[in-house]
């Protein structure tokens, strides 16, 4: 069979499990993955008012083997197993992030190892996907990303064998926008509202529009209501009937309070803790003119939707700008083809850990190099320029540089400028010149590190 | 004015080697550097067969390459061949490709002859000695054959200068006997002063101040001139010499300091400028010492 880069997939991966969406050309709709191979149709259901997904999507990432001759097992099939048997390695993302070991089966074995096995095996899940190389763009959503999450899943793309370029890496609540953005633009009216209740924590997160701008910026506002924690482990005495009410109560206060201040169209409910019937009060509050929407599979579906449209909202004069997100556009003066051009180093809009560019310049004439900046919401461009401090003495034109962007952290971004020389005719040096830029609204200006 | 160039593509994994000027390029640039400044150099050793392979095979410019293998079918003129290769990476300005291309087109229309001397003396101007010594030494073996032949291509002017500057870079490597003999024969086939001048100084250096004197007696310049001239000529190579001599010692000196940055080395000078203070506060304060 003719193996064809035919899959976008998304991929939710969190402290206790993982779900996949994924979408394969000529299907109509992105399918969530169940266990086994088994799909289910991951379109709302309606159920006049309250609309939800009922299919248990998620993967416990928990794996194990029986020996080193039999293959790994993972989620159900892992828990399966016969636990005075074989040992069962849970919580496997969290754990590969800090770069945990553990002992199994007598070797000594690294928690990214059993992450990258993990994610292997639950792709092998997906029907008709009989290589890697068929995923055209996979798109793994995290709560929340930084670097030692980046390296972790450029790490296992590496082994698995996925280039990285065919990766994107969003938070939570990019993915959600991006579910958002994918169904009908009516959906966009007014704000749309998602709540997220598990393991005794309830956020909010309201997607808010500045029309003011072009193209339309949305942005993510996220509150976290403590009240249901104590709720759950504050008074055990209480009866669960008591307990229930108290929540459906608390439920009711913290909705009424957000439909007084805020125009809200859609809501979508998701995790386990609005499993059961306490909603009651506040369910018939929260179905008045809303269409409200439960699932457990947002996440995976927002990033298979980011897999299938990457570029689109810009497309479609819309800009998410979450926290990851840059807020200034840093340009290089450069001559190209004997005209003179600013050559995007950074760009609004793109997550801050994506930010990895590199290109190639000889230095015509003084060491020193110009950048543009323009922050978002401002007009005028900035030209800063960055001076090579104790650069070789080499005639014009006969020193090659090597200008990277590594990224850094939310506000920064690294700029690294190292001298290659003009290969045997001016040997390079080892010399290299690194610059913190700023990549938040507030300019600083650029700090020259020693 | 932007003050960079973005480079066409990234360097080679393998570099092309270009024999005369002895060194590796890894880079379009670098090629373009090359014909910028060593225009003479430019020719079928250098724009041939493997350059075109090495453009597609290391540098990937497939479309520069196709052009490349056309114009060659065509057997197309150096300078075209230039033209193409300056236009696909932009690193010279207009106006110096123009400069390099007429260049071409003026080499280009010289004899072979001219053509090899032109090289042999840029080899000189590059510091190359050996190679611009067998390159007139190939030049003077063909006009030998060509002269048995009776073909008279060159003129004389053109062989006593091909003469005299075999022996500037024979005096270069400190071969001056050698050296002496190509200037002899430069200055009795163009009867030039300065050549005399340079054959009588190569003369002392390679046998001494008496064989000088006793060439000098049979050169047909004026004798008080030639001998100032010689004298100003043996001056300036001795003071030359001296200078040569202390930078040598500097540098040596330079080599036995620590290797630490000028600013470390103030920072440390201040630092000791200002313990010494507190040395001499000490001692008055406490009177010890």
């Amino acid at each position: 069979m003719e193996k064809q880069e035919k899959f976008y997939i998304g991929y939710e991966l969190n402290n206790r499990y993982a779900q996949i969406t994924y979408f394969r050309e000529g299907m109509k709709e992105p399918v969530s993955l169940k266990e086994k191979g088994l799909v289910v149709e991951a379109t709302e259901k309606s159920r006049e008012t309250l609309q939800h997904t009922q299919a248990n999507t998620r993967i416990e990432t928990v794996i194990s083997r029986e020996s080193a001759n039999h293959p790994w097992v993972i989620g159900n099939e892992a828990e399966a197993l016969n636990s005075h048997r074989f040992m069962k390695i849970y919580h496997l993302y969290p754990r590969a992030i800090k770069k945990e070991e553990c002992e199994f089966q007598g070797k000594t074995v690294s928690l990214v190892d059993l992450l990258t096995e993990f994610v292997k095996e639950s792709l092998r899940m997906i029907p008709e996907l009989l290589d890697v190389s068929m995923i055209r763009r996979i798109t793994f959503s995290v709560e929340k990303v930084d670097l030692s999450v980046r390296f972790l899943i450029k790490q296992m793309m590496e082994r698995i064998g996925i280039p990285w370029k065919r990766v994107i890496l969003v938070d939570h609540k990019e993915s959600f926008f991006c579910f958002v953005f994918a169904k009908k633009m009516d959906i966009w009216n007014q704000e749309v509202c998602h709540f997220e209740y598990q393991q005794g924590v309830m956020k909010c997160t309201i997607l808010e529009k500045d029309e003011s701008m072009k193209p339309v910026i949305v942005r993510a506002r996220e509150k976290a209501y403590q009240q249901f924690t104590s709720l759950e482990l504050g008074d055990y005495k209480e009866p669960d009937s008591v307990v229930e009410l108290k929540k459906d109560e608390t439920f009711y206060e913290i909705i009424d309070d957000i439909f007084k201040k805020r125009n809200i169209s859609y809501i979508f409910l998701s995790g386990d803790g609005f499993d059961g019937e306490w909603m009651k009060k506040s369910r018939n509050y929260i179905c008045r003119n809303h269409k409200v929407y439960r699932g457990t599979n947002l996440y995976a579906k927002g990033a298979c939707y980011r897999s299938l449209f990457p570029q689109e909202e810009g497309r479609l004069g819309c800009l998410y700008f979450g926290e990851n997100k840059v807020q200034i556009n840093a340009g290089l003066h450069l001559e190209v083809g004997g005209k003179e051009e600013i050559r995007h180093l950074i760009s609004i809009g793109e997550n801050w850990f994506d930010m990895e560019r590199e290109c190639e310049v000889i230095l015509k004439r003084e060491p020193y190099i110009e950048l543009t900046f323009q922050f978002i919401e401002e007009k005028e461009e900035r030209v800063e320029r960055l001076q090579l401090e104790d650069f070789p003495v080499r005639p014009k034109n006969t020193s090659r540089l090597k200008i990277q962007v590594i990224p850094y952290s939310s506000e920064q971004a690294k700029l690294r400028i190292s001298d290659l020389g003009f290969g045997e005719l001016f040997p390079r040096t080892e010399k290299v010149w690194e610059f913190m830029i700023p990549i938040k609204k507030y300019f600083r200006g650029i700090q020259d590190i020693k | 004015m932007a003050n960079l160039i973005l480079c066409s593509r990234k360097r080679a994994a393998h570099p092309f080697y270009i024999s005369s000027i002895g060194k590796n390029i890894y880079s379009m640039e670098e090629l373009c550097y090359v014909f910028f400044h060593h225009t003479i150099l430019i020719d079928e050793t250098l724009i041939n067969e493997n350059l075109c392979e090495w453009i597609y095979q290391e540098l990937y410019m497939d479309k520069l390459y196709e052009k490349l293998k056309e114009l060659s079918l065509e057997g197309a003129s150096l300078k075209m061949f230039v033209h193409y290769i300056f236009q696909s990476v932009q690193y010279c300005t207009e106006k110096e490709c123009g400069q390099v291309l007429d260049y071409i087109e003026k080499i280009e229309s010289m004899s072979s002859w001219e053509r090899q001397k032109l090289r042999g003396d840029f080899l000189i101007q590059d510091r190359q000695f050996q190679a611009a010594i067998d390159l007139y030494s190939d030049l003077l073996e063909r006009r030998r054959e060509q002269r048995s032949r009776g073909i008279v291509e060159e003129a004389k002017m053109l062989t006593a200068s091909v003469f005299h500057n075999m022996g500037v870079a024979y005096a270069n490597l400190g071969f001056f006997s050698e050296a002496a003999m190509c200037l002899k024969t430069a200055y009795q086939m163009n009867e030039s002063f300065e050549s005399c001048l340079e054959f009588l100084y190569l003369t002392e250096k390679a046998e001494g101040p008496i064989a000088r004197e006793k060439e000098m007696a049979e050169v047909p310049f004026d004798e008080s001139q030639l001998r100032m001239t010689l004298e100003q000529r043996l001056e300036t190579a001795k003071k030359k010499m001296e200078n040569a001599v202390e930078q040598r010692e500097k540098k040596k000196q330079e080599a036995q300091k620590p290797a630490i940055s000028k600013r470390v080395w103030e920072e440390r000078k201040e630092l000791q400028e200002k313990i010494e203070v507190w040395k001499q506060e000490f001692r008055s304060m406490t009177g010890i010492g």
